[in-house]
């Protein structure tokens, strides 16, 4: 019993001086990581702070940090009813990148908060240049837009309309969605490229790890790498092909909240030369699919051109023809 | 739990009696024998036919472990294998079995007190428990769905097909319900009993008289000991501890790699790719037996879900000398030892064969031994560091990683003094980090970092850093030579610095998000789908069903090909 008592005093012991000394630790953030933002400099579209003077953009982006936020938002459901416990993720753009290039801001993940009895949320102790907010309800899908970039600094182009107060949240709405409109997940596992060159015919929402025989795949892919000259470890020229047989696809922005009707191309190729700075033996890139019989999906196509040299797709599809991806 | 146990010498005498018959497309045996996750008895598609051989047979690994705690996790030491109960196990416990699927031209026509027969052909095949698979697609579902895993083993009693006792497996057709395989045969999930080699043979008998029978199937079954390398070493007994040396600086260990047999000798599979995985292992707990416990615990794991999503290139384990009584006492003593330990895991990587694609990765407090082996100069495919428990500062030396509350911290900062700071600016070998922000190991390596360095002990050794006094007389070590008298030695090696004296200014390399610097690329683990939460060996202790996202990115870093997630 002695022992006992002994052992929770120093267990209590314990967990007070972590107490006192976790008072003292920095924790660590979720920050935009180097990935991070090269995927987020690829989704924009184009580059949204071109007008801006380049000599102050520096000072201009810096003072933007310290904008206050204050948002304000809503979960219902298509009838109108609050959705209680829906996941919201706020993403601030509260830091520059460094070194600081395109696209020049920076954010960090602020953890997760969920909607209460009547569907509310609220982000007010922000400060940054805008925020990126993501809603999420299990099971349901998006009617409004689910996901939406918000700029609150005035110098470059504040957002109209920003649901600042409790009065006028933004309201995000969602549907019940029945199991067979559920989306469907796409994941090829790596499908190993035969040759240079050589097309692979692929099965996007059915299995085939192996390809498709040809004239049936729902994606063709080709990739080329230059490697006569390459010494072992050194950069070589390589390009991969796609095609979407009867569809298209595009590039995913991060200003889509559903897939687009149109824009999209049946063929296109990319180009990784030894001259590039960003040049990389892999690379990802995210596409908003339509397939031949009018259906939609969201895939990442990772492209892997040294080692098993293959591709992989991964991601989602709507089966009910509908736009939405969330 | 019921399950069946071929015998292999009672298989043969069965066999002998049925005699001989010429084998029958009727009947097929299907096994995933090239790990691409589907199961391909015949040729004609595009999927290439699992056909064993001889020469290559079909290989797996016996169920000699204990999966059986509610937390998911392993009982050590062992003290029945899995195999050998009817007890119903863990999720982890399914990792131990693999697919059999029977497929039965016209099944239909065979009366249902027809008997379905599996035995070996030479009587030399190891102990095999089989069990019916709740799905009837004989998909690996009940390895990659939680749901599907439930299912699998709530059913274990009900769909077991047999009895342990049984000389062979023998079982009417008509009592094995209905069929799988859209009518087309049997699915059957087994876990390996005993070792052996030899072909399996399933058969169709009817009062006496064999109706069908497959073509033999090859069949390996051995130790998992057999399949990956160890290699461990040991800490020289006559090197203390460095704060145990104070007129002159400690010796350099003379630190030996040796293979770590633990009872079995790898032993090459037919199927070895020209990859080779060398993971060194992190913080371990020291003392009689943890090692073969984490050997068994982690890396076997490990082994083994890399296995399920198509690895087949080898994987060596590799243990150096951690000091880790109990809780996080020896955290700084094993960061010393770590960079001791890196000349040894040059070595060992020296041995490989050239021509290999070496992939070297760390867990946690390994990534000091990595980070030291890549500053002596360590070439390979790539090093990979995961959740590294050393400062982000020795591989990105921005200004902007430096956390603000230690920015003023009087400290070595350079390598040059003694600091962490760009001790690896550059390397040939391309370094990727894997992080998790929320990782709650390290909260307590910053708490580390603040309060437990420049070390000390009371009425003992003090290690301190005096800013004011001459370049390279900065690293000090005090120590008592009376009682109200102290001497000092001067520190000069970087390592007793680094591990003792050294505070770092900025997170750890795999708390931090923003890594640039020597860092070429950057996963993020705390993101969906691998949501490691706050944990942080999350890899090898959660079940197999959330970590399979993650055994496929390793792969996929490696530039290795792996299988969907889906299959």
């Amino acid at each position: 019993m002695s022992a006992n008592c002994s052992d929770r005093v120093r267990l209590c012991a314990l967990l007070c001086l972590l107490l006192v000394l976790g008072g003292c630790v920095t924790r660590a953030q979720q920050h935009a990581s180097k990935s991070d933002i090269s995927w987020f400099a690829r989704t924009l579209d184009g580059n949204p702070f071109s007008e801006i003077d380049p000599e102050e953009f520096p000072d201009t982006a810096r003072e933007a940090l310290d904008t206050r936020i204050e948002f304000h938002g809503i979960v219902r459901s298509e009838e109108g009813n609050p959705l209680r416990g829906a996941r919201v993720t706020a993403s601030v753009f509260d830091h520059l990148v460094d070194p600081f290039e395109f696209p020049y801001f920076s954010f960090t993940v602020r953890p997760p908060v969920f909607t209460d009895d009547q569907g509310r949320f609220r982000f007010t102790r922000e400060r940054g240049a805008g925020m990126y907010v993501q809603v999420e309800v299990p099971g349901w899908a998006p009617v409004t837009s689910p996901r939406n970039l918000y700029v609150y600094a005035e110098s470059l182009g504040r957002t109209e309309n920003l649901p600042t107060r409790p009065t006028a949240p933004e309201v995000f709405v969602f549907e019940q969605r029945p199991p067979e409109a559920q989306l469907r997940r796409i994941h090829t596992g790596a499908l190993r490229l035969e040759d240079d060159g050589v097309p692979l015919e692929a099965s996007l929402r059915t299995l085939a790890p192996h390809g498709v025989e040809p004239g049936t795949g729902e994606a063709i892919i080709s990739c080329y790498r230059t490697l006569e000259d390459a010494a072992p470890n050194a950069r070589f020229d390589w390009w991969c092909e796609l095609t979407i047989p009867g569809g298209g696809f595009q590039p995913f922005r991060i200003n889509m909240d559903q897939a687009p009707e149109s824009g999209y191309v049946e063929s296109g190729r990319l180009e990784m030369t030894t001259d590039d700075p960003r040049w990389d033996d892999r690379a990802d890139r995210d596409l908003i699919v339509q397939f031949a019989d009018g259906k939609y999906g969201f895939v990442r196509v990772s492209m892997r051109m040294d080692g098993d040299f293959f591709v992989a797709f991964d991601g989602v599809w709507n089966p009910t023809g509908s736009t939405w991806l969330d | 739990m019921l399950s069946i146990r071929l015998i292999s010498a009672a298989a043969c005498l069965l066999l002998t009696l049925s005699g001989p018959l010429p084998a029958s497309a009727d009947i097929r045996v299907g096994v995933d024998w090239n790990g691409d996750g589907l199961i391909q008895t015949q040729p004609g598609t595009r999927v290439p036919v699992d056909a064993p051989t001889e020469s290559e047979p079909f290989t797996f690994w016996l169920n000699h472990d204990q999966d059986d705690l509610n937390t998911g996790g392993e009982s050590w030491p062992i003290r029945r294998a899995d195999s050998t109960t009817d007890i119903k196990d863990s999720f982890r416990d399914l990792e131990d079995f693999n697919r059999l699927q029977i497929e039965i031209d016209d099944l239909e026509r065979y009366p249902d007190d027809a008997l379905l027969e599996l035995a070996w052909l030479n009587g030399e095949g190891g102990a095999v428990n089989l069990y019916r698979a709740t799905d009837p697609s004989c998909s690996r579902s009940y390895l990659l769905d939680r749901a599907a895993g439930e299912a699998q083993l709530a059913a274990d009693v009900l769909s077991s097909v047999g009895s342990v006792e049984a000389l062979s497996f023998r079982m009417r057709l008509g009592a094995l319900g209905e069929p799988d395989l859209d009518g087309g045969g049997f699915c059957f999930l087994f876990d390996a009993a005993g070792a052996g080699r030899d072909s399996l043979v399933v058969s169709i008998l009817h009062r006496g008289e064999v109706l069908a029978r497959s073509e033999p199937v090859p069949v390996d079954l051995r130790h998992i000991k057999t399949f990956y390398q160890r290699t461990t070493m040991d800490w020289p007994e006559d090197v203390r501890p460095p704060w145990e040396y104070t007129t002159e600086p400690p010796p350099v260990p003379d630190l030996q790699w040796r293979y770590d047999r633990q009872g079995y000798d790898f032993q090459p599979p037919w199927w070895e790719t020209n990859d080779e995985v060398v993971w060194v292992y992190g913080w371990l707990r020291s003392g009689e037996g943890l090692r073969e416990m984490a050997t068994t615990q982690a890396g076997e794991t490990i082994f083994k879900r890399l296995w399920h999503r198509g690895y087949r290139g080898r994987l060596t384990f590799f243990h150096w000398p951690t000091v880790k009584p109990r809780m996080a006492f020896g955290l700084l003593e094993s960061e010393y030892r770590a960079y001791k330990s890196a000349p040894a895991l040059l070595d060992f990587v020296s041995t490989i064969d050239k021509d290999k694609r070496v992939h070297v990765t760390a867990h946690s407090l390994g990534c000091v031994v990595l980070t030291e082996a890549l500053k002596l100069g360590l070439e390979v495919e790539d090093a990979l560091l995961q959740v590294g428990a050393i400062p982000a500062s020795a591989y990105d030396t921005r200004p902007v990683l430096t956390l603000p509350d230690m920015a003023n911290v009087v400290t070595p900062v350079t390598a040059e003094e003694g600091g962490f700071l760009g001790y690896v600016a550059s390397t040939d070998t391309p370094a990727y980090t894997m992080y998790n922000f929320a990782d709650v190991t390290f909260f307590g390596w910053n708490i580390a970092q603040r309060h437990m360095k420049p070390t000390s002990r009371r009425g003992g050794y003090r290690y301190a850093w005096d800013s004011q006094a001459p370049s390279g007389e900065r690293a000090r070590l005090y120590y008592r030579t009376g009682l109200f008298r102290s001497d000092y030695r001067i520190v000069t090696d970087p390592h007793e610095i680094m591990a003792f004296i050294a505070q770092s200014r900025t997170h750890a390399l795999g708390a931090e998000t923003r890594m640039r610097g020597s860092i070429r690329r950057v996963f993020d683990l705390a993101r969906t789908p691998f949501d490691f939460h706050t944990g942080h060996v999350v890899g090898w202790t959660r079940s197999a069903h959330e970590t399979t996202a993650f055994y496929n990115l390793l792969l996929d870093i490696w530039n290795i090909a792996y299988v969907s997630e889906l299959l």
